[in-house]
């Protein structure tokens, strides 16, 4: 008998909340204009409202039929060529591990130790987030919610030390930006949603109030990516243009009494973040490679995707070109949309039309 | 299978960490530089580094030691190496304490020698700013100079209120403003000591004033950072103390197209000490010694000098946006300006 897959909507959200939350993290020049982060702001009640809308195709395939992933429903709708649907999949889940690993990486060999060795480094967090995924979802999960209490203890130790080190005049009025750069960073927020494709494939294994967890979810990804601004800009001020990764650098500067120089804590918990999301999309990456090459692939999957990543992760690395294409927003934004939106959209689509055919094919028989 | 891979996992954890910077190339503490304070100065278009290093072979925790190393270099990165590498030794910069400007580059370019402190992945934001009335070089040689001592300096502020002192993030913030005008610590060397001699506030990246005790306490009572700070109130024939606690001030700004108006209201609590029986200061005195201290410091800060140390400017970004924008002339706006201070102290 095959044992049934299950994780509960607040572990699934979680996981999901944790990974947004990293994206967020590793804000930095590599990414996007780092002076422009207080103008963030300004986008967040818009990035809410339209990451909510973003769920609703997804949702919706979904409670269609509560068993299937979207892999699952591309097979059914377009039959054969429902592996494109997995490929494309499979190919997202790839970029954002390529695009995770990638920061981090940079991070370390730029700001940590320039003598470190990247592919070292990597090659030792793909292994962890390998044995992560082998363990399948149930485990990534449990692990999350560890995780996630030592988020939450890092996020309240700053917030409490760094208050005093607010400067109030470093906040500037937010909604006198144009319309134009609102939308800039409308998009730039809601382009790191890979959560939303993510739940197209994690959905069917979960029970619980699932729209009362996607609602929670996206506000409190929200809430605490506004938090941190907040502190970073209040802190920072103009200083923040000057630094490649400004989260790290105010976790330098929180402290009190003996606990000072808290960016080696930051640094764990980050990795600590980072092992659920690669953990999660090698997860992800393999039950597409398993949907198109079935069961006798499942084996493998995980180590050939690890292996995958780790490869162009670090060929990327060392590639400018490649660099500038990878942390491009406009092709982060397109890719997230496609994938949480339009091909769902497409799916419900066609699925409505191929009722209503069949429909009138049964009347006039 | 199962017990294979995770036998296997382990292995390439293993092998993988032996290759880590930590296991391959570790030094012990003792083999590196420990950099605990830095010195700038500049002469002849060359950039003088002196830096104060922790003497691990001398000193021990009872008693450190630390020596001095000093070169010169065409940057202040090449001034660092040619020193360092008459040690040999690995250099560790997150130790650094302070960097301490001599006078000549404070009067002449005071943020291009610290780019170097903001983007070496190495430093600390936290680091003490310090500008010496002298050669930097001629401060940390000082006969009883010690990197700790010095940065203890640090703490005048909040114990005495006699100076101002910034750290690197947010000097350089300051500075990066097109209104405000950073504000740090001036040291000097009495008797051998090192000392603070005042504040030094800096216009367009170079030295424009130098602060006395007095503006420098004015200038912290009208941005609410007075507390435990200690004054004096003249009175015929005995001078009385008072130290003040729970201050807190705000400053409402208003302009016209060439002119700030301000106000500085201040409340705080006093304890007044060395007080005749029967007579002495009462709350009158004290609201007028505050708000001359105030006035004074602003007349020269803000009105002689066109300084900005009252963070008018970034209110003014943030209630009036506009009017901040189309700023041309902000030294105009700052020369003819007008204060108003109100004080309200309650005396103990």
């Amino acid at each position: 008998m095959k044992k049934t897959i299950s994780v509960s909507v607040s572990q699934l959200f979680i996981m999901l909340f944790l990974s947004r939350i990293i994206a967020y993290v590793t804000f930095s020049t590599y990414i996007a204009d780092v002076s422009q982060m207080w103008g963030n702001m300004a986008s967040l009640p818009l990035s809410l409202i339209i990451t909510l809308l973003m769920t609703v195709p997804v949702y919706m395939l979904y409670k269609q039929d509560k068993k299937r992933t979207i892999t699952d429903n591309g097979y059914e709708v377009l039959g054969r060529l429902g592996f494109v649907v997995a490929v494309v999949y499979g190919l997202y889940f790839l970029w954002v591990l390529v695009y995770t690993l990638t920061l981090f990486n940079l991070f370390v060999t730029n700001l940590l130790n320039p003598t470190i060795s990247a592919f070292v480094l990597s090659l030792a967090v793909v292994i962890a987030a390998v044995y992560g995924a082998y363990k399948g979802i149930e485990a990534i999960s449990r692990a999350s919610t560890i995780v996630l209490v030592i988020v939450l203890v890092a996020v309240i130790f700053m917030v409490c030390t760094l208050l005093p080190r607010v400067d109030s005049l470093n906040y500037t009025p937010v909604f006198l930006r144009s319309g134009g750069d609102i939308w800039q960073s409308t998009l730039f927020m809601i382009g790191r949603n890979s959560a939303i494709p993510a739940m197209g494939m994690l959905l069917p294994f979960v029970n619980g109030r699932v729209k009362k967890g996607i609602c929670l979810w996206a506000f409190f990804s929200y809430l605490c990516i506004g938090l941190l601004i907040l502190l970073i800009v209040g802190v920072l001020g103009d200083y923040i243009s000057t630094q490649v990764f400004p989260m790290y650098t105010v976790t330098s500067i929180a402290g009190v009494g003996v606990l000072e120089r808290l960016d080696g804590v930051f640094l764990g918990v980050w990795t600590a973040g980072m092992f659920i999301k690669i953990s999660l999309f090698i997860y992800l990456l393999s039950m597409c490679v398993k949907r198109i090459f079935g069961d006798l692939a499942s084996r493998v999957s995980i180590l050939l995707c690890g292996a995958l990543v780790l490869g162009v992760s670090t060929l990327t690395s060392v590639q400018d070109s490649w660099l500038g294409i990878l942390f491009n927003s406009n092709v982060t934004v397109w890719l997230t949309l496609i994938t949480g939106v339009l091909l769902p959209l497409l799916l419900l689509c066609i699925r409505l039309i191929k009722k209503k055919v069949g429909a009138r094919h049964e009347k006039d028989i | 299978m199962k017990r294979t891979f995770k036998l296997m996992a382990v292995f390439i954890c293993v092998v993988s960490m032996l290759s880590f910077t930590g296991c391959k190339s570790n030094k012990q503490l003792n083999e590196r530089l420990i950099i605990q304070g830095v010195g700038i100065d500049y002469t002849d278009n060359q950039y003088n580094v002196t830096l104060m290093c922790m003497d691990t072979v001398q000193g021990d925790e009872q008693a450190p030691a630390h020596t001095i190393l000093s070169a010169t270099g065409d940057t202040v990165l090449d001034g660092v190496t040619n020193a360092i590498s008459k040690k040999g030794q690995e250099p560790l910069y997150s130790h650094n304490l302070f960097i301490l400007l001599g006078d000549a580059i404070a009067k002449n370019d005071a943020i291009t020698p610290l780019n170097f402190f903001v983007e070496y992945y190495e430093t600390r934001p936290t680091v003490y700013v310090f500008v010496g009335d002298t050669s930097a070089n001629a401060i940390l040689t000082a006969k009883t100079a010690t990197p700790q001592g010095i940065a203890n300096l640090a703490q005048t502020q909040y114990t005495s209120g006699r100076t101002i002192t910034a750290q690197l993030y947010k000097f350089i913030e300051d500075s990066m403003s097109k209104t405000q005008s950073p504000v740090t610590t001036q040291l000097t060397v009495k008797n051998d000591e090192v000392q603070v001699s005042g504040t030094v506030v800096f216009k367009d990246k170079r030295l424009a004033v130098t602060l006395d005790n007095e503006e420098s306490l004015g200038v912290l009572l009208a941005t609410g950072k007075g507390n435990l700070s200690t004054a004096v109130v003249e009175l015929e024939g005995q001078s009385q103390s008072f130290t003040l606690s729970n201050v807190k001030s705000s400053i409402e700004v208003s302009s016209t197209d060439d002119q700030l108006i301000y106000t500085v209201n201040v409340t705080g609590k006093a304890d007044l000490y060395e007080g005749r029986i029967g007579g002495g200061a009462g709350k009158g005195e004290v609201d007028n010694k505050i708000r001359w201290l105030i006035q004074k410091a602003v007349t020269r800060t803000v009105n002689q000098y066109k300084t900005d140390v009252l963070s008018m400017g970034k209110l003014l970004r943030q209630k009036n946006y506009e009017f901040y924008n189309n700023i041309t002339d902000w030294d105009k706006l700052l020369k003819n300006s007008r204060a108003n201070v109100v004080v309200d102290i309650s005396v103990e």
